[in-house]
Parts: C-alpha cells; sequence; structure tokens
C-alpha cells in the first residue's frame, strides 16, 4: 500500500475573472521511503498542490478528487484527526518563512508548542528535541537562536527555523516549499543532507526552482499551468527530457547559459484543451491542439506529449 | 460563484466581511436586530400609536389600546418605548464615535511615532483609566446641565482609553511589518502611510471596539439616568426605568412600565456584543506545519 | 555615483545595554551608474542589513552614505524623501513586502501616484512594466495572498521599475522564480543596467548567478567584507579560504 495516492485532484479558485482551475486532475504516487521532487514554472500550481495535500484550501476553493493517505482518504476525515495528521503524519514547510512564524513569540516557543501539540514529547524533552533540530539546520548557537524573535532574524536564519519547526516532529511525509531558497552554498548543502538524512525514516515532496537540489530525490515530476507533464526518475528526466518544457526548463539555468523559454505562460479562466505549452513549443503540430494524458514511454517515465 | 458584480463593489463587500456571514450566524443576528432597532428609532412617529407625552388614565394595565399599559402620568409605555429608542441609540452612537476618533488617534499616533510621542500619549491614558470613570461621570453630569449633548459629550470624553490601549499594541505590530518599509521606500510621507496602510490594518480592532464602545456609552448613559442625570426633555430607557423606580412602579410590581425599557437595554446591548463576534479563525500556520 | 564610507549598524538585541550585534561593521565601497556589484555571504552575515542603509531605510550606527557626491548621512527623512525615487529597493522577502489589504494592482499603482503619472496613462504604463517582467496581468486584482511566491516576487519588480531609479538594491531578487523566468528576469535586469546606465547593488546566494551576472563581487562575512574584486578574479583565484569552501559547495 503506498503511502500517498493522489487521484484526479482539481483546485478550483474563485476570482474576479471567474473560475479559475490551478491544478487539474493531478495523479501521484508517494510509496514509503520515497523521495520526489516537484518542479515547474512560477504560478503552475506545485504550491497548490502542496496544500491541497494536506486539505488546508476547504474554505477558499473548490476541491475535486482524493488524496488518500495510508488508506484514509484526507478528505473524509473528521477535523480531529485532521489535526492529527497535519503535523504529525505530514508536515509542510510553508514557502513564505516570514509569513509563518508569530513575529512576537520567541522562534524556540513555537518549536516546543508545535511538539508538544504533536503529542512527540513534552516540557524539557519537547524543548532539548527543539535545540537538536536547531542544531541540525546548522546554528552553531541554538540556545541563542532558542530565545530569539522571529523579526530579529536573517532571511535565512528563518528558513532554516521553519525547516527545524516542521522536522521536528519527525513525520513520515515531509512536503518541503522550496526549502533552500535564500539559503548560501554551505547552509544550503547542509539542509540537502539533512533532509536526506531524514529521508531514511520518512519519504520527502520537495518542491523546488533548483533543479541541482532535485537531483537528490529518487523521482521527480515537471508541472506546467497546473498539469504534471513529465515524471519520472530523477537522473533520467533531467539528462534524457522528453516534454520540450522540461528540455527549455533545462538549458534555461545559468550554468547552461541562461536561456528563457521564449513567451510566456498565460493565465486564462477557461483552458483551452490540447497541450497547455504548444503557444510557447518549438515542435508544435496539428496534433498539439487535441488533449493528452500522461503515457509510459519506459519503466516510470510518463509523459504527457502526442510524440514523446 | 457567478456574481456580476463590478470589481470595486465586490471587494467593499469582501473587506466589511459580509460575504462572511453565513459562516456567522450570530453576526448576522446582531445585524438583524440592530438594523431592525435603528428603523424603529427613525420611523418612530409612525409607529408609535400615541404621542408619548399625551396624558390619560394613569397605571393602566397592558390592553390592545395601550399595548405595554400607561405610566403614572398615564402616557403610553409602548410609545414611550420607541421614542426612547432614538435618544438611547443617539447618545450610545454619538458618545461612540467621540471615544473612537480619540481613542484611535492616541493609539495611532503613539504606537506609530513611538519617542516621547508615545510616552506622553500613553501616559495620559494610563490617567485616564486610573480614574474611576463612573463616579467621575456622575459628578460631573451633576454639575452640568442635565443635556443629552452634556451626556454625550462626558461619555465620549471618558471612554477612548481602552481603545487607545488596543489601537496602540495592534499599531506596534503593524510598523514592524515589512510594508510599511517598503512603502517609505517609495517616498511616501508617514501621515499618507498612517491613513493607507496603518488604518487598513487596524480596521478589524476598530469596528470591534467601536461597536463595543457604543454599547458601553448606552450603558453608562443607563446608569447616570437610572441616577437621575438624564436630560427630562429626551427620555431615554435608562430614564424610563428611573421614573418607574422613582415612582412607584418597582413597588406596586408595574412590571410593564420597568420591564421593556430593561429588556430593550439588555437585547441592544447583546446585539452590539454580538457584531464583534468573530468567526472560527483558524490560524492557518499552526495548522500549516 | 552611491558611496559608502566606513558604514556600520549595530543592534541592540536586549534592554541590557551589554547585548549588543554587530550586524555590519566598517563597509565602504562605491556603486556606480551602470555596474551590477554582487555581494555573497553566508546566511545572517548582514547583507540585507547592508542593503537597508544603502538606501537609508536604517539610520547607520556610525559612517558615511554619499549619493551623487551629497552626503545624505543625516539628512532628515522629510528631506530625503525627494532622493527616494532615485534609489530604489527589492526585499528579499516579497510576500510580506505588500500590504496584505492592497491588490497587487493597488500596490503598483502607488507607485505610479508618487510619480504623479496621469491618470490615463496608467493602463498602458502597467502593461508595459508588466509584460516586462513577465507578469500575467490577469492576477492584478488579487491580494497577495491569492497569488504564488514568484508572481509577487514580479509584481514588486514592477513596483519599482515604475520609478526607473538611478540605484537598485536587490536582495534575492529571483528567489522565488523558476530557472526560466530567472533567467528572463536576470536578463532584463543586465538590460536595464547596460541601456538605462542603472546601478545596482545584486545580493544573491545563487554563485553562478552571480558570475554570469556581476562586474564586481564583494564577500561578506560576519559584517565585514573580506574580499572584494571583478567576478572572474573572485571565482577562478578565491583568496580567502571561506571564500573556497563556499565555491567548492556549489
Ligand atoms: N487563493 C487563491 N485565489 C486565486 N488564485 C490563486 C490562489 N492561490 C493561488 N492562486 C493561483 O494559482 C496558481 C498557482 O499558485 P501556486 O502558489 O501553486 O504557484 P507555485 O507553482 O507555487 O508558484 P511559485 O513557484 O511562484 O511559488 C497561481 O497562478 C496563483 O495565482
Ligand atoms: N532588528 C534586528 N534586531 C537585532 N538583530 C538583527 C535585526 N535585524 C537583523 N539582525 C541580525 O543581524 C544579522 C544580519 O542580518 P541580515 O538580515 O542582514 O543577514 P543576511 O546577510 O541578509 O542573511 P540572509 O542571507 O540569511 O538573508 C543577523 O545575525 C540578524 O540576527
Ligand atoms: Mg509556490
Ligand atoms: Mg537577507
Amino acid at each position: 500500500m503506498s503511502l500517498l495516492k493522489i487521484r484526479g485532484l482539481s483546485v478550483t479558485f474563485d476570482t474576479l475573472q471567474g473560475p479559475f482551475k490551478a491544478i487539474e486532475d493531478i495523479d501521484l504516487d508517494v510509496e514509503e521511503l520515497d523521495t520526489l521532487a516537484i518542479v515547474g514554472e512560477s504560478g503552475c500550481g506545485k504550491s497548490v498542490l502542496g496544500h491541497a495535500t494536506m486539505r488546508l484550501l476547504d474554505d477558499i476553493a473548490v476541491v475535486r478528487g482524493s488524496v488518500i493517505y495510508r488508506g484514509r482518504e484526507v478528505y473524509a476525515m473528521s477535523r480531529k484527526e485532521l489535526l492529527e495528521m497535519r503535523g504529525k503524519a505530514i508536515s509542510l514547510v510553508p514557502q513564505s518563512p516570514s509569513a509563518s512564524f508569530n513575529p512576537v513569540i520567541r522562534i524556540g516557543k513555537q518549536i516546543t508548542e508545535l511538539i508538544e501539540k504533536a503529542g512527540v514529547a513534552h516540557g524539557m524533552e519537547a524543548e532539548q528535541r527543539a535545540l537538536t533540530y536547531l542544531e541540525y539546520v546548522g546554528f552553531s548557537d541554538p540556545h541563542a537562536i532558542f530565545g530569539s524573535y522571529p523579526h530579529r532574524m536573517s532571511g535565512g536564519m528563518c528558513e532554516r527555523a521553519l525547516i527545524a519547526m516542521s522536522t521536528s516532529t519527525e513525520p513520515d511525509l515531509i512536503i518541503a516549499d522550496e526549502p533552500t531558497k535564500g539559503l548560501d552554498a554551505l547552509s544550503r548543502k547542509n539542509i540537502l543532507d539533512m533532509l536526506h538524512r531524514m529521508t531514511a525514516e520518512s519519504s520527502l515532496i520537495m518542491i523546488t526552482h533548483d533543479l541541482k537540489a532535485a537531483a537528490m530525490c529518487k523521482r521527480i515530476a515537471v508541472m506546467y499551468s497546473g498539469e504534471i507533464i513529465e515524471i519520472g526518475p530523477t537522473r533520467v528526466v533531467l539528462e534524457h527530457p522528453v516534454h520540450h518544457y522540461t528540455r527549455g526548463l533545462i538549458d534555461a539555468q545559468p550554468s547552461r547559459g541562461m536561456r528563457p523559454i521564449p513567451g510566456r505562460h498565460t493565465i486564462c479562466s477557461h483552458k483551452s484543451e490540447g497541450c497547455r505549452f504548444r503557444d510557447r513549443c518549438d515542435r508544435v503540430r496539428t496534433e498539439c491542439g487535441r488533449h493528452t494524458l500522461l503515457r509510459e514511454i519506459e519503466e516510470g517515465h510518463m509523459v504527457r506529449c502526442h510524440y514523446a | 460563484m457567478e456574481l456580476s458584480l463590478p470589481g470595486n463593489l465586490f471587494r467593499l463587500l469582501n473587506d466589511t466581511g459580509i460575504k462572511s456571514l453565513d459562516q456567522n450566524p450570530l453576526r448576522s443576528l446582531g445585524i438583524i436586530i440592530l438594523t431592525a432597532l435603528v428603523l424603529v428609532a427613525v420611523f418612530a412617529p409612525y409607529l408609535a400609536p400615541h404621542d408619548p407625552k399625551q396624558t390619560s388614565i394613569p397605571y393602566q394595565s397592558p390592553s390592545s389600546e395601550h399595548l405595554l399599559g400607561t405610566n403614572d402620568l398615564g402616557q403610553d409605555v409602548f410609545s414611550e418605548l420607541i421614542y426612547g429608542a432614538r435618544v438611547s441609540l443617539t447618545i450610545g452612537f454619538l458618545s461612540g464615535i467621540i471615544s473612537i476618533v480619540i481613542g484611535v488617534t492616541v493609539g495611532i499616533f503613539a504606537g506609530y511615532f513611538r519617542g516621547w510621542a508615545e510616552e506622553l500619549l500613553m501616559g495620559t491614558t494610563d490617567v485616564f483609566l486610573l480614574i474611576p470613570s463612573l463616579p467621575l461621570m456622575i459628578i460631573l453630569a451633576a454639575y452640568l446641565n442635565p443635556s443629552m449633548w452634556n451626556i454625550i459629550v462626558v461619555v465620549g470624553l471618558l471612554c477612548w482609553c481602552s481603545t487607545a490601549r488596543l489601537v496602540h499594541s495592534r499599531v506596534l505590530q503593524v510598523r514592524e511589518m515589512q510594508f510599511i518599509e517598503s512603502t517609505r521606500a517609495l517616498g511616501y510621507s508617514d501621515l499618507y502611510i498612517i491613513i493607507r496602510h496603518v488604518l487598513v490594518n487596524t480596521k478589524d480592532i476598530i469596528y470591534a471596539k467601536f461597536s463595543l464602545a457604543v454599547a458601553s456609552a448606552m450603558l453608562s448613559e443607563a446608569s447616570l439616568s437610572f441616577l437621575g442625570l438624564g436630560d427630562p426633555l429626551n427620555i431615554s430607557w435608562g430614564e424610563m426605568i428611573h421614573f418607574a423606580f422613582s415612582r412607584g412602579g418597582f413597588a406596586n410590581d408595574m412590571w410593564w412600565w420597568y420591564l421593556p425599557p430593561g429588556l430593550m437595554i439588555c437585547v441592544t446591548l447583546l446585539a452590539f456584543i454580538m457584531l464583534t463576534i468573530e468567526g472560527r479563525k483558524d490560524s492557518k500556520i499552526l495548522e500549516l506545519i | 555615483m552611491l558611496e559608502l564610507t566606513d558604514v556600520s549598524k549595530i543592534f541592540q538585541t536586549s534592554f541590557l545595554r551589554r547585548d549588543r550585534k554587530v550586524a555590519v561593521d566598517c563597509v565602504s565601497f562605491r556603486l556606480k551608474e551602470g555596474e551590477i556589484l554582487g555581494l555573497v555571504g553566508e546566511s545572517g552575515c548582514g547583507k540585507s542589513t547592508l542593503g537597508r542603509l544603502a538606501v537609508k531605510l536604517m539610520q547607520p550606527s556610525g559612517g558615511h552614505i554619499f549619493l551623487d557626491e551629497k552626503d545624505v548621512t543625516d539628512l532628515p527623512e522629510r528631506q530625503f524623501r525627494e532622493y527616494r525615487q532615485r534609489i530604489q529597493i527589492v526585499f528579499q522577502h516579497p510576500e510580506s513586502a505588500l500590504n496584505p489589504h492592497f491588490t497587487l494592482m493597488d500596490s503598483i499603482l502607488e507607485a505610479f501616484y508618487r510619480l504623479g503619472t496621469p491618470k490615463s496613462d496608467y493602463q498602458t504604463m502597467l502593461e508595459r512594466l508588466a509584460n516586462e517582467v513577465n507578469l500575467p496581468l490577469d492576477i492584478v486584482d488579487r491580494y497577495p495572498n491569492q497569488v504564488s511566491g514568484g508572481e509577487i516576487q514580479r509584481a514588486v519588480l514592477t513596483r519599482v521599475f515604475a520609478f526607473k531609479p538611478r540605484y537598485l538594491v536587490l536582495d534575492e531578487p529571483t528567489s522565488m522564480l523558476d530557472v526560466s523566468v530567472q533567467a528572463h528576469i536576470l536578463q532584463l535586469l543586465k538590460k536595464k543596467a547596460r541601456e538605462d546606465r542603472m546601478g545596482m547593488l545584486f545580493i544573491s546566494h545563487d554563485l553562478e548567478v552571480v558570475r554570469a551576472m556581476c562586474d564586481r563581487v564583494m564577500v561578506m562575512k560576519e559584517g565585514r567584507i573580506i574580499e572584494e574584486g571583478t567576478a572572474d578574479k573572485i571565482f577562478t583565484d578565491p583568496s580567502t579560504p571561506y571564500l573556497h569552501k563556499l565555491i567548492a559547495n556549489v
């Protein structure tokens, strides 16, 4: 039985221009101890997917489809079960560190509170645990950080404290939304090493823009405009990308010459049929106007393109 | 979902929280009660069956002619009640507005500018908070002429302190937020930042505090009137109780005389308090992780 | 030219007078028009603080700031306000740099009001700027919590570019963008530096980006500049062991 099974997940927001589908028909499986990287254009729905998995969008969006965690449907859980699941079973490292901490409560207190809420440890033990995790994320003086206020810390320090907070409950599944942004080379390596160590006991979904960081995951999913367009083993996808968007993305890396993909992703409320990348694809043919599903082209490697 | 409102109106509705009313039945109830009360006050001459000043047979118990009976002068209690809504609500709203304007101004300037302005303003607030306000009100009301306007000013000038404290502490938080800094970087003046940015981020507590201020002003007015310090020309609910008490309504158990104004005060206060009740507000962030 | 001489910033971290944190320690540099100056260093070394000091959002504890040969260090805010259009900053966390009660459009329009643009030009100006930074126009009437991280980041850039500043402090301007949009923005920044002679202080953690973008690079550690030189020299021949380590870990 897989740890997390997402089937036909769609999220529709109600905007001034009418309903807007941020993600559509996402199917995803995460096995125990699996590591999956999600990459894709900014605004393609990665964070929305992460939030929808934890059922955080209920009251602001229409969510369809099912998310099954260890055989239980997340969208059928009671409020109490849900609160138990979040934090302890699945935990999310949110994308914006500065908005995620309460600026007027000391960091240490916020972490300890979460550990106690999840019921992992209590009292002194919880504090000790918080300190340990602060040390894991590379603070040489965890006691100083434990007692400081979030608004007095630099961007990278906040980010690391947030990672310490989210991982301190040792959840079964960590969803990390851009954990390495704003970190210098040393801290970034440190965080990636730590996440890697943690994957010995838990699964990881890492949303990232950093294709090199993505390489530490076993599998990678590429999203474009609310759909998964390519998914497969990381090595295969990064070295032999099939979809033209994936190719463009890899070529846009600074080390590969920084060539942006021409054109712009257009957000339209009523997305047209067919391949969503076709306006920007240089190999577009008439076939591309028809809708296509993810097709398996080799073991575990699936692509949403007519000409794969 | 298919809202065809123009953008601005939609946002306006969204901003005031009207859209979320269906998840907040208590607040809707408060709004309904208050709207009804305000309508009654505005249309009092059309709704009241009698002129409240007109006298007839005293001490009548409720009948179809006099729905709530008559008082010692033979005035219709029901009509008096309807006209009383005008007086009570006017006093409540005007004093509420005075206290909110003073409280918000003091709180914002103290919180935003810090330094000596803060020391001075918050020091003054503390002094005002220390003064036992009801006795002071009684003294002031007793020395000034017993007119409605004096009561409004006295109550308004003595009730702003807790608003100032609350707004002050919120502004201390808001001023540390980065968008304040980034607006400053655009070259805007402090006054602009206060009006456009700080105010919108404190408006939720201003709304709540306003409705509580109106409620407490009405209560203070009722206390003053009950003690006989009200305006005899504009009979409010508090004064109705006062007369019922001093002229034997309680002693002779004429419930129709003293109970209705008391109930009206309770219901109105409750409605104002219900307005401030927030719906279940989950802290998203704590749940996120 | 933007020039900082011996600028320091000391934070009082507790009410007890003894607890102090020297965030920036005697830093001097010059930023010429049309130049992109990189600033790298480990997390918490004082880069963002230095950026804030450069645009005078914080008063330095010591040292001087010269803007176009004029000493603006002790200029009161009221008088410095007229210089603000010349020198702009993009903050590190874009999601908190916009008022949550304003739509992206309102926040961008704030810059237009300040500039005194006639109302009839708003639409064309907005379209031109949004196009430049690749911001989809359909999302500008949403609130900051209704758009993605990268979209806010581009909205912030739109707002800053409306001023056509002569000097710009960029604190990790592409941290939330995917590599393709990042490449687009970086090319745009380069173009602005070359064609509009905009001087930029470019703070970033991505050493590859810094190398590709910057003319000169400064390396900061614990509040001090420990190394400075042309990008090529810094990356091919780092003189301090710290930088060695930094580069080796990319
Ligand atoms: N509450 C909302 N209401 C309306 N639209 C929304 C809302 N939240 C997100 N969106 C839209 O959904 C799309 C996907 O957003 P999401 O935050 O998932 O992007 P992302 O892939 O995480 O991008 P980034 O890499 O920039 O963070 C965006 O176009 C965004 O504008
Ligand atoms: N308001 C403040 N009060 C006290 N200390 C502060 C304050 N702001 C920043 N600091 C401290 O100053 C130091 C430098 O912070 P700064 O934000 O400049 O770092 P940075 O180089 O930008 O780091 P990062 O790369 O993580 O963003 C940090 O150690 C931080 O704790
Ligand atoms: Mg995101
Ligand atoms: Mg910083």
